[in-house]
């Protein structure tokens, strides 16, 4: 009986192994990285991480940790994939105080004017996260949130909790990517080098419209958050991220800033420091909402001065603790390179 | 709850360790229990009446039966006979009132428009109770065995109502014997190979339901909703396959169930033994729902057979005609009793006796004609012993058998016909495409080449599985006799195979089991 036992523990071993890396290959896929925005988030040396900053695309997008570093030595990571939903925030959090607990924590409220009613980018958080009870913790939070604001019919807790039963289909679909191997993540960024145009004095007429009162579920999303700020022993900054949105937009972000400033809460609007970073409306763009790969430079350079200074986060250039800044560097500026010859010859055909 | 749903597993996982952690002269009671929950959670709850009403019924019956008062005489045989006889009627006419509906709707509606005095019926709005064509004929049997003395009545009502109600045959059978299930009033102790038997079939049976029988139900069901559009070749591909879907489909459910049950040391009746590998439609019908063949069979032919109207047309025959044909008329007139019987248990609408009509035909004709063909074969010295010979029949006998189905699961006998027009059309010059086999156009079904691959390489495990089944037995057998590394990575294979090639999960509509409508 014993040696029966010993045998079926060991085959139960063996298939738990075999099943963790299949799921691991058969798991959440898009076009936008997010797989590895996490992947390379928890591969992360432990406690190397000063600062984490959580957004959607207006984070992803525009910042490139290893600029950053590069710039002043800062350690932060974007911890940022498109459409992330402003209720995962407090998840987000939680989860980077139990692998990284860094001194600060940015928060951009761009998605606080959009509405999720798409469970896709609940999943491209909760599916690519460690097996914890905060992810448990966090599927019931938006679910919940979903079925109420958005009724419809979602897939089962438990599909959201087990994705694979939900990706298993895409054994015929596998891309390098899946098997750990993405070239085009830069500690969450990726380059985009397209280009559009806007007239600067048209979009920073913009900037002072009169404040709006945003949907009442994402002023929910956002008192919650607040509610939940209070309770964290950690420095919080909300940040706006340049962009050329319509007027309406910058109202109901006006409006939520008021009332982040009346909560006691620093918001950084980089909008109106765009002057400082030296960006430009006519080549820095990629669309309204996102820069292209020369004006994230610009902005993570900013950005990281900036944090250096006010907030006094240490330089960590010399250390070999964090040497992985610096390869990250390197391969994002290889990667560039090799976008941009690709790009000129293209244009030359 | 359907038996291939995780939530069906983890019932199993946990009905079984409480089952063995209970002492053993009650597990019959923690069995019991289990099949009541099981009811609850996979059924319409209130049709459990249903299940209790028949059960009610038979232990009236055998009680009555046992009563030394209805023994000893004359009388007391004749009174004996009415009250099988009622609760037999009791258990038909609820099943009947239940599960054929269309068929006294559709008489009524008829009668109504002869005589239009009689009421035209409405169809009833009251659910069926779950497994009910299965329970009933296992209720009749034991009615039928105690009136025969084949079984001594069961004097404790939960006990028999756990015979009637265990819970892993509920969904699609088998239609086991009282004397079958007696072993699930004996206590069982943990035995760690009923446990790696159990869990290895129940892997077995969902890779059949779920990598196979789910991808050829997308062709299939493909292919006939749009006829217009798939035509030609495209609905000969849907009758050939249809045969292999409800197949995998139907014995992987047998095996899910099978298992389950063998987890707790119950032995359920065997439903299929490779009816593909079948040289007559005969031995077809042997090896294809063994249990209903067998109760058909037991309870309805030889009955039939003994039957002094039998009897007097096997005389009337012997006078009429020949040796031969006088032994075939009163066997194809028992053989269309059962036959009418089996359909009737698969529904009471008309294209399903029609299929019945179609295989009795198919039988009698084999019969009649068999002596000309063996003469034959044997003026064509075709060995019969060769393989050649072999598959060349068991192809035949599939063709007979797909034939037959393309009536099995279409809603009406007008879209059964309909579907028959459209394979003769396909020899007509506009329909004429066989091109599709080589182009790719299969893809339009909503089938990928890795699907196809899936399929094509799952149907060789299949057939190796099932050679080995007709060698050994059980192919565990074989399996049990190999090196450890090698069996292990046979179970590895089989259950990435169901996790990752099956069709489950989000944006799956886990399709029903074909034989869990009866």
């Amino acid at each position: 009986m014993k040696r029966r036992f010993l045998k079926f523990i060991s085959f139960m071993v063996m298939t738990g192994i075999i099943f963790y890396h299949v799921s691991c290959v058969l798991g959440y896929y898009d076009n936008i990285h997010s797989a590895a925005v996490f992947s390379q988030f928890y591969d992360m040396p432990s406690k190397t991480v000063d600062a984490v900053w959580i957004g959607a695309s207006s984070v992803q997008e525009f910042i490139i940790p290893s600029v950053m570093f590069e710039e002043t030595g800062i350690t932060l990571y974007s911890l940022a994939v498109g459409n992330e939903p402003f209720m995962a925030s407090e998840f987000l959090i939680r989860e980077c105080e139990r692998e990284q607990n860094p001194s600060v924590y940015l928060v951009d409220i761009r998605q606080l004017a959009y509405t999720t009613q798409d469970d896709t980018y609940v999943r491209r958080i909760t599916d690519n996260s460690k097996w914890t009870v905060n992810r448990m913790k966090a599927i019931r939070y938006m679910l919940d949130n979903l079925k109420f604001y958005h009724p419809r019919e979602y897939d089962a807790e438990i599909d959201y909790i087990f994705p694979f039963t939900k990706y298993h289909t895409r054994w015929g679909d596998l891309k390098p990517e899946d098997f750990g191997k993405d070239d085009n993540c830069f500690f969450g960024y990726f380059i985009k080098l397209n280009r559009q145009s806007f007239n600067e004095t048209e979009v920073r007429s913009r900037f002072d419209a009169i404040p709006q009162e945003p949907s009442e579920e994402n002023l929910k999303y956002l008192n919650d958050f607040l509610d939940f700020c209070d309770t964290l022993d950690k420095k919080v900054i909300f940040t706006r991220t340049p962009n050329c949105l319509d007027e309406d937009m910058f109202a109901q972000y006006n409006y939520m800033q008021e009332l982040i400033e009346e909560r006691g809460y620093e918001v950084w609007d980089l909008n109106r420091d765009t002057g400082e970073m030296g960006l430009d409306y006519t080549e820095d763009f990629a669309d309204p909402m996102h820069t292209n790969v020369y004006g994230a430079q610009k902005v993570s350079k900013y950005a990281a001065v900036r944090l250096s200074k006010e907030l006094g986060l240490p330089d960590h250039r010399n250390d070999s603790r964090y040497a992985c800044y610096g390869t990250m560097q390197a391969k994002f500026l290889e990667r560039l390179g090799e976008m941009e010859s690709a790009s000129t010859q293209e244009a030359g055909n | 709850m359907t038996v291939t749903s995780y939530r069906f597993l983890l019932f199993l996982l946990i009905g079984a360790a409480v089952y063995y952690a209970a002492p053993k002269r009650i597990q019959w009671v923690i069995l019991l229990c289990l099949s009541v929950v099981y009811y609850f959670l996979a059924a319409t709850p209130y049709t459990i009446l249903f299940l209790i009403l028949s059960t009610v019924s038979a232990y009236a019956a055998g009680m009555l039966m046992e009563c030394r008062y209805f023994r000893g005489n004359k009388t007391a045989a004749r009174w004996i006979t009415c009250i099988t006889a009622a609760a037999v009627l009791i258990n038909i006419f609820v099943w009947f009132l239940l599960k054929g509906n269309s068929f006294w709707v559709r008489g009524s509606s008829l009668l109504h428009r002869l005589f239009p005095a009689f009421p035209q019926l409405e169809p009833l709005k009251i659910v069926p109770a779950l497994g009910m064509g299965y329970y009933t004929a296992q209720v009749i049997g034991y009615i039928l065995d105690c009136y025969w003395e084949i079984c001594t009545p069961q004097r404790n009502i939960l006990k028999l109502f756990l015979f009637v109600g265990f819970f892993p045959q509920l969904t699609v059978g088998p239609i086991s014997k009282y004397s079958e299930l007696e072993c699930l009033y004996q206590g069982h102790s943990f035995d760690y190979i009923n446990i790696t038997h159990g869990s290895q079939r129940i892997l077995w049976g969902l890779f059949k339901k779920l990598v196979i029988s789910d991808r050829l139900a997308v062709i299939v069901n493909g292919i006939w909703a749009d006829t217009a559009f798939y035509s030609g070749f495209w609905p000969w591909i849907a009758v050939f396959v249809y045969p292999l879907e409800i197949y995998t489909d139907f014995s992987g459910c047998m095996d899910i169930i099978l298992g389950g049950a063998e987890l707790f040391d119950i032995r359920l009746p065997e439903n299929f033994r490779n009816p593909f590998f079948s040289r007559t439609c005969q031995e077809f019908w042997q090896r294809w729902h063994i249990t209903l063949g067998k109760w058909a069979r037991d309870y309805v032919y030889y009955p039939v057979l003994k039957s002094s109207l039998i009897i007097r047309l096997g005389k009337w025959s012997k006078r009429h005609f020949s040796k031969r044909i006088a032994k075939l008329i009163p066997w194809a007139a028992g053989m269309w009793i059962l036959w009418f019987v089996m359909g009737f248990w698969h529904g009471s609408s008309r294209h399903i006796i029609g299929v019945s009509a179609y295989f009795w035909t198919i039988l009698v004709l084999s019969e009649i004609c068999s002596p000309g063909l063996k003469k034959i074969v044997g003026l064509l010295k075709v060995d019969t012993e060769s393989f050649s010979w072999h598959f060349f029949q068991s192809i035949r006998t599939y063709i007979i058998y797909s034939f037959g189905v393309v009536f099995f699961t279409r809603e009406r006998l007008l879209v059964a016909l309909e579907h028959v027009k459209v394979l003769i059309r396909t020899f007509s010059c506009p329909a004429w495409n066989p091109w599709i086999f080589f182009d790719g156009s299969i893809q339009s079904l909503g089938v990928s080449y890795g699907d196809l691959n899936v399929i094509l390489l799952s149907l060789v495990a299949l057939l190796v599985v099932d050679v080995l089944r007709e060698k050994y037995g059980y192919a565990r057998i074989w399996i049990d006799r190999q090196i450890l590394p090698f069996r292990w990575m046979l179970y590895t294979a089989l259950l990435f195979a169901v996790l990752i090639l099956g069709m489950y999960g989000p944006g799956f509509n886990a399709s029903e089991f074909i034989y869990g409508q009866f």
